[in-house]
């Protein structure tokens, strides 16, 4: 399927009359004083919704994290701590997070019914469970479309990385590789996007002329959708390499790389801070790996202490700036982690009770949703999966998940039309 | 015509191993040394194909016969270090050509069949030369510039 060119209007997607339903609630929360303060009530409207996605690739341990079970046979070694909202426990190796969870919320009753790496993730980040018969674009892909503004530059799917570039995915599937990810890491601006020595401005900018002038001939001979994605391709490179600074974590202050931590999990949430406060509207670190069939324990404390302290940090600063009403915040897996814990002190795939944090833009600040039962096998209250997930998300910035894309005449909806949004988390 | 790679790398060869003339005329000989030639090209430009096979290629496992366009491919092509060095005038390269082309017209002409295989139309031909004509630019740059343009338009990347 083709990617149309007339298609990139996403205003119909965006829930008015959520977003007025959201403004009436915060005028009732803040009293008469919003309302007349139109100048912040303009600034608010105008902050870009975005979605940060922070992937513990490999199945994040639920009983190690958000979830836990102390005292029982399932639980493990590490005990539960009080968290920020009240009565509810996470595992004591997520100690600064704790402090930031009344922010956020936490889904736990997660049951997608996967136990394979692929499919798991698959279901997690499309929201549909995957088949041969056809291919979803990935919920930054739906994110970047639904979320792009006219006139924006920089790219609207980013992946932060320890490598950086490299590789391909089609994780647009039929939004066309427009909102296809691109990759970033280590802080740099990506690959290409310095002039080469010896290009001058006033050079770059002639043989840009030129090539447009050229394009525009050929356009009125042919056009479609094919030659205008190309088109817009160098367009695009050209707004990047304007704007690279933004992915330059060298610009932030020695002060801040010391708060998130010099390892490449820290830089990665200080460049993601920078991308969202550029407005970006889907960025996705990714934290690895958390696939351990040995030595669960070791390993869990080793990596969620990493986790912790820059998470934490990124969720402050998100507070502190004022974007946590404008930032989805989710912490997903492809699965959880089994209770029973294996002979070789490892816990293996899970897809049947698990958990997920989301938080910010429109969930309900320390909202815990679902519950599992005493040793964590089952989950026992609000069941869901990644379907309701993904509904929520979109929902939560304001996208209405029931909503159609238009591509190529064919309307195609967001999210699975089967399932729908988890309301009661939803502010 | 022979590529310039190819007629380098025959000369190469032939000067590190001459062929006399009765071996000129042995089929065989010339099969193997044709081999030779193809195989020396080969290695000289496999450094191309590392770079652009991360860029244009689809991910693993993907099918390889679909169009796709993403800003990497035109980072690449706007900033990459191959492009540039391939712009600079060398030998019987295009920019190469142009630089010694004797006047506008041919100039144009060849630049517009060496890229687009076909002659520009009046329009495109009084493009060139103004051009080239600009002020405060020098002929080879904006030589250079002409041959970007042409490489990166939509022409170039879907009538070939």
């Amino acid at each position: 399927m083709k990617c149309d060119y007339a298609c990139n209007s996403a205003e119909h997607n965006i829930a008015r009359r959520n977003f007025l339903g959201q403004c009436a609630t915060g005028a009732g929360v803040l009293g008469l004083g919003f309302l007349t303060r139109p100048a912040v009530a303009e600034q608010l409207a105008k902050q870009q919704k975005k979605i940060l996605v922070i992937n513990m690739a490999g199945g994040l341990s639920q009983l190690e994290s958000w979830d836990p079970k102390p005292g029982t046979d399932t639980g493990g070694p590490f005990r539960a701590i009080p968290s920020s909202i009240p009565g509810v426990h996470v595992s004591e190796l997520l100690p600064h997070t704790a402090q930031q969870l009344h922010h956020l919320g936490l889904v736990r009753s997660v049951n997608t019914k996967e136990n394979d790496h692929g499919k798991g993730a698959y279901f997690m980040t499309t929201g549909r469970r995957r088949t041969p018969a056809a291919d979803y674009p990935k919920l930054g892909a739906v994110t970047a479309k639904a979320l792009a503004k006219a006139g924006e530059s920089l790219p609207g799917h980013i992946h932060v990385a320890a490598g950086g570039g490299g590789g391909r995915s089609n994780d647009a599937a039929y939004l066309g590789p427009k909102f296809a990810s691109i990759t970033v890491g280590g802080g740099k601006p990506p690959q290409y996007s310095t002039p080469p020595k010896g290009l001058t401005d006033a050079s770059e900018l002639r043989r840009q002329q030129m090539r447009q002038k050229m394009n525009q001939r050929f356009a009125l001979k042919r056009r479609t959708a094919e030659t205008d994605a190309y088109v817009q391709n160098y367009e695009q490179a050209r707004n990047l390499v304007r704007q690279r600074d933004v992915f330059d974590t060298s610009k932030e202050s020695a002060q801040d790389h010391e708060r998130y931590g010099k390892h490449d999990f820290g830089q990665q949430c200080l460049l993601a801070r920078r991308l969202l406060e550029h407005g970006v509207p889907y960025v996705q670190v990714t934290h690895s790996n958390y696939d351990t069939h040995n030595e669960n324990f070791i390993f869990h404390l080793e990596q969620v202490a990493e986790f912790d302290r820059p998470f934490a940090t990124l969720v402050a600063d998100i507070v502190d700036r004022g974007m946590l009403d404008s930032t989805l915040i989710v912490v997903l897996s492809e699965f959880g982690r089994t209770p029973k814990i294996n002979n070789r002190y490892g816990r293996d795939h899970w897809g049947t009770a698990w958990s997920v944090l989301v938080g910010g833009a429109g969930i309900q600040r320390g909202a815990v949703i679902g519950k599992t039962n005493d040793n964590g096998t089952q989950v026992t209250d609000r069941e869901v999966d990644g379907g309701h997930l993904f509904h929520t998300y979109l929902q939560a910035v304001g996208v209405d998940p029931t909503g159609t894309f238009d591509i190529g005449g064919r309307e195609l909806p967001l999210a699975d039309p089967s399932t729908e949004s988890i309301q009661e988390i939803l502010a | 015509m022979k590529r310039v790679q190819e007629k380098a790398a025959e000369a190469a060869l032939d000067k590190k191993a001459p062929m006399d003339a009765a071996a000129r005329k042995d089929a065989k000989k010339m099969q193997q040394r044709r081999r030779e030639v193809e195989q020396v090209v080969f290695d000289k430009l496999k450094g191309n194909i590392k770079t652009f096979v991360p860029l244009f290629g689809a991910g693993a496992g993907q099918p390889q016969d679909e169009f796709f366009a993403t800003v990497d491919q035109a980072l690449f092509f706007t900033n990459g270090g191959p492009v540039q060095s391939w712009l600079n005038p060398s030998g019987e390269n295009l920019t190469g050509r142009l630089v010694k082309a004797p006047d506008v017209k041919q100039l144009a002409d060849e630049l517009y069949l060496s890229v687009l295989a076909r002659r520009p139309s009046a329009e495109e031909a009084a493009d060139v030369a103004a051009y080239l004509s600009g002020e405060n630019i020098d002929r080879t740059t904006a030589i250079k510039e002409l041959a970007w343009a042409m490489v990166t338009s939509a022409e170039f990347r879907f009538n070939h």
